[in-house]
């Protein structure tokens, strides 16, 4: 730790490769698929932003920190990898269950009323909530985990990083929800 | 909004006690909410914190190391065991020790140390698209280490537009290395199983030529008896049992009738000839005494 940084050899070093990546039609910086620090979420909260579908494009990954449990040997990957705590019962729901659930016309896509997020949120009734948590902040992950850790070095912990654009249209940020209120409450 | 509005909303709107708590957690966490299921396939990778620890960029750990802590947990710069230690607290902390070091130092944690951050989280997903998928695996790592990257000083890194192309450059580095080393790798797995298919073919036709050779001597001795014309016949034996062993039974019963007939003879003789010395056996007895 705390070697001097060569900043000068890196930079000559890599010159060439960065203007071979400059001519290159496929830079994402020229694309506009990703820019410069904008529309980026600050450190800590959010900024004028809150919801999810605006802040998927320049935040497109998602963690999730939690203790693993060894997967079926015939585990497919595209079966359910994490599952809201209403579903874990005695019954393997599958991405068909769920599909058919959010296209059954007397249930809306998602639940995105205050009374959802605020059964979520109330450890009391988390068994009854469909929804599973994630975070866009990698150095909450990182935190958190730490923070369990310390409070029991037994038991395993990892950190799942999830492509936000795949859950894209079943996301919700839970402050866009605590934020709404609700009137008929 | 006027005021009416604003306390109509206000007495309407009936939260839950513990809402401001919820409110304060949910900003902190940058809590994300995903109905019903994650499928596997979103799951890019699933990383221990154990292994995450080490790879932490500098203003994270202290800058005197405990050597003796193998996990690294005791190198971290912040305490969670303490109780006013809040996310937010921390927060600051780490903007403050990266704000603190000099600027050799900070251009290191924001690009290399960030894209080795970010290739420990993308690890098994990179390794595993860098061939399918080049560009779109550089991109990736490379949108999630610029992320790291301004975490702990966002004017600063915007400041230095530099970063980006470093970081880029540097996955671009990697992702090459790692392309080249799969294909490498590839190239000699696939001359290995030349080699293993090679090999069985050799041993394949090692065992046909001795075998057809060993066939060839047996027809070749076979072709030297008279009454042994060609293979199916010797085949068929067992099915269809040569003549003489049709015979031999008979040959057999003849001979026991034979004996039979013969046994017969001696026995009516004899008792002929007793019945004869029976009839006598007064003279002969008169004669010897």
């Amino acid at each position: 730790m705390g070697r001097p940084f060569a900043a000068s050899s890196l930079f000559s070093k890599l010159t060439t490769t960065t203007s071979v990546m400059e001519g290159s039609s496929a830079d994402p910086k020229d694309s506009g698929r990703f820019q410069l620090g904008f529309n980026a979420l600050p450190q800590y909260g959010f900024g004028p932003d809150l919801t999810f579908d605006s802040l998927v494009e320049h935040n497109p990954f998602l963690f999730r920190v939690y203790t693993p449990k060894p997967l079926s040997p015939f585990f497919d990957s595209s079966e359910p990898f994490f599952i809201g705590q209403k579903f874990k019962n005695s019954y393997r729901y599958t991405v068909q269950d769920f599909q058919a659930m959010s296209a059954s016309p007397d249930q809306s896509a998602i639940p995105n009323s205050y009374a959802d997020v605020a059964n979520h949120m109330d450890w009391s009734k988390k068994s009854s909530s469909p929804f599973v948590t994630t975070s866009f902040s990698f150095a909450w992950a990182i935190w958190e985990a730490t923070r369990r850790y310390k409070s029991n070095p037994k038991q395993p912990l990892e950190i799942a990083v999830i492509d936000a654009r795949a859950v894209a249209g079943r996301a919700v940020t839970a402050l866009e929800l605590l934020r709404k209120g609700s009137p008929k409450e | 909004m006027d005021l009416s509005e604003f306390l109509l909303l206000t007495v309407t709107i009936r939260r839950h006690q513990d809402h401001w708590k919820w409110y304060r957690f949910a900003t902190e966490a940058q809590d994300v909410l995903i109905h019903g299921y994650v499928p596997g396939t979103a799951v890019l990778t699933s990383i221990s914190i154990l292994s995450i620890v080490p790879k932490l960029p500098s203003y994270f750990l202290n800058p005197n190391p405990n050597e003796e802590d193998k996990n690294f947990f005791g190198n971290l710069t912040w305490d969670v065991t303490q109780q006013r230690s809040g996310y937010q607290q921390f927060c600051q902390q780490m903007s403050e020790q990266f704000l603190r070091s000099s600027a050799e130092v900070r251009l290191r944690d924001t690009t290399s140390s960030s894209v080795r951050l970010a290739m420990c989280f993308l690890r098994p997903w990179f390794q595993k698209y860098a061939l399918k998928d080049y560009q779109g695996a550089v991109d990736n790592v490379a949108e999630l280490a610029y992320i790291i990257a301004r975490w702990p000083g966002q004017w600063w890194v915007r400041e230095h537009t530099e970063i980006w192309d470093l970081i880029q450059s540097m996955v671009h580095v990697i992702g090459e290395e790692v392309r080249d080393a799969q294909r490498i790798h590839a190239l000699n797995e696939v001359t290995r199983l030349q080699g293993v298919v090679s090999e069985l073919q050799l041993l394949t036709d090692e065992f046909m030529s001795v075998h057809s050779r060993s066939g060839s001597d047996v027809s070749a001795d076979e072709a030297d008896l008279p009454e042994s014309s060609s293979a199916p016949v010797s085949a068929l034996a067992p099915l269809f049992p040569p003549e003489d062993s049709v015979i031999a039974p008979e040959k057999t019963s003849s001979t026991v009738e034979t004996a039979s007939c013969v046994l017969t003879s001696f026995l009516f003789g004899a008792f002929a000839a007793l019945f004869v010395v029976n009839s006598q056996r007064r003279d002969l007895a008169l004669h010897f005494t």
